[in-house]
């Protein structure tokens, strides 16, 4: 297994994935080291610190979710429509451990992305000559993860079942549930009838992902951490691995 | 001994019967030919050997524990790889201890001449270099039972008899080998007996010492014109 995990892992970070993170990375850079000026929130002038942190994540955050389901659209519809499945299969591996080590392997590329993206979150860190805040930056970096390693294990287990389109659509569809969260449960709490039931069932599945996004720019401005949504957010992405095991193609 | 035993297997894709109630038996240590023209389920029925389809009727009967090697049809691998990291990827699912993984991977890759192109990806390797590579990965933690679809196709002359040649040393070493083809020649050198497919039906068998039987061609044109001729009628 650890041989599949790592094959999909090379397989998913190598070339081109490289260059546009790379990419994406110099562009946050240069929009947070010289952004400052004219970026307001609120009507507010964002210049300090503290107030660049949240924003600088929710950036960084954004490009390496879409990059999450990028990275692990194709992953498993590949590896069937190749047929590289077949000297796989052949060699006892069983459908479960198949589709677990190739998810993992898209968290994995996910969590790379993520955290070479968020190298730039380190020099910014250090740009601000906030050396001290290098550590909790990290922790930041892995707190936002869990919502890459969500999102990645979602789209890899859909993509078992699903066209690559649908997945994609979904994936992102899923995203922006969990980034406006706070406002679609409130929606769906007020509102009445099936629909609103569908709703709610629905968010119930999806992480809180601004709500973690907030945790993680809680470890670097000092503002305490709520683990709540940190841990419901660890509970789904352990649901949507579980998948794993009883998702397979009927025709490999 | 029977190592493997197929019987009355059919495979329906929707509407289409592409295997129709075929029943073979392999014994231990012998070569068999499935002779068949395009299209015949030559290659379904090997993956509903190897368990890579379902079955839609019949079953087969074979030894779990046994080791058996597979070499596609259209060798498909993760061509980001280089041709020794193919080998060792696969050698790593086979959980081959890297030691003998080395030795192995070595030697079939020298055995298929491919040592020059070793350190190669699989990108870009011709298509004799790609079956080349499917048929030494076939041979990694030496199975007992080879299943080789096509295994000369996309090789030129030279490599045809080269390939033909290692699979006749496999079976004087005491393999089990079933080999796919379209072409006759291939089949009628080194296979011990062979059966022919022609519409997902048995339309004939034949060993190599049976004097009593015609020629494999005459029997392998026989029989698939003479189903051929059943087809056109309907
Ligand atoms: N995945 C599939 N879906 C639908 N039909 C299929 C599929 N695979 C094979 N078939 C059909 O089943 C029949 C048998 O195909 P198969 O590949 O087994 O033939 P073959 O004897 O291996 O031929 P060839 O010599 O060309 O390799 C054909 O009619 C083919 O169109
Ligand atoms: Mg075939």
């Amino acid at each position: 297994m650890l041989a599949l995990i790592h094959n999909t892992f090379r397989e998913r970070i190598r070339g081109k994935t490289f260059y546009i993170v790379g990419f994406i990375g110099m562009v946050i850079m240069l929009f947070i080291t010289t952004g400052d000026s004219n970026l307001t929130i609120n009507g507010k002038k964002v210049t300090g610190f503290e107030q660049m942190v949240p924003v600088a994540l929710s950036i960084a955050g954004f490009v390496s979710n879409l990059l999450a389901v990028m990275v692990s659209l194709r992953t498993i519809p590949d590896e069937f429509e190749r047929k590289t499945t077949h000297l796989v299969l052949i060699r006892g591996i069983k459908p479960w451990q198949y589709m677990f080590s190739l998810t993992v392997g898209n968290i994995l590329a996910s969590l790379f992305c993520m955290f070479s993206l968020n190298a730039s979150l380190a020099i910014f860190c250090i740009a601000y000559g906030r050396l001290g805040l290098i550590i909790p930056a990290f922790l930041s970096v892995a707190i936002m993860g869990i919502n890459s390693m969500f999102l990645s294990a979602a789209v890899s287990v859909m993509s078992i079942k699903a066209p690559v389109y649908i997945t994609g659509i979904t994936g992102i569809f899923i995203y922006a549930a969990g980034i406006l969260h706070g406002v679609l449960d409130t929606l769906a709490n007020t509102a009445q009838g099936v629909g609103a039931v569908l709703a709610r069932a629905t968010l119930f599945l999806i992480p809180d992902f601004s709500a973690v996004q907030q945790q993680a720019s809680n470890v670097l401005t000092g503002a305490p951490i709520d683990p709540e949504p940190i841990l419901s957010s660890l509970i789904l992405l352990y649901l949507a691995m579980s998948l794993t095991f009883v998702l397979f193609r009927k025709e490999v | 001994m029977k190592i493997l035993e197929c019987s009355g297997l059919v495979k329906m894709y929707g509407k289409v019967k592409a295997v129709d109630g075929l029943s073979f038996s392999v014994e231990k240590g012998e070569l068999l030919g499935l002779l068949g023209p395009n299209g015949a389920g030559k290659t379904t029925t090997i993956k509903m050997i190897l368990g890579l389809t379902s079955l839609s009727g019949g079953k087969v009967i074979i030894d779990r524990d046994i080791k058996i090697g597979y070499s596609p049809e259209t060798p498909y691998f993760h061509l980001f790889l280089t041709g020794y990291e193919v080998m060792r990827f696969y050698s790593q699912l086979q959980k081959l201890d890297r030691r003998t993984a080395d030795r192995q991977i070595g030697r079939l890759l020298e055995l298929t001449g491919l040592s020059g192109a070793a350190g190669k990806k699989v990108k870009n390797y011709s298509k004799g270099m790609l079956q080349r590579l499917a048929f030494a990965q076939a041979l990694l933690g030496e199975p007992e039972l080879l299943i080789l679809d096509e295994p000369t196709s996309g090789l030129d002359a030279v490599g045809r008899i080269e390939m033909l040649g290692l699979i006749e040393r496999l079976k004087y070493e005491g393999k089990t080998i079933i080999i796919n083809s379209h072409i006759l020649s291939d089949i009628e050198k080194t296979a011990d007996r062979t059966i022919i497919i022609a519409n997902g039906r048995l339309a004939g068998m034949t060993g190599k010492n049976d004097l009593a039987c015609n020629s494999l061609e005459e029997l392998f044109v026989k029989a698939v014109g003479g189903v051929a001729h059943v087809g056109t009628d309907t």
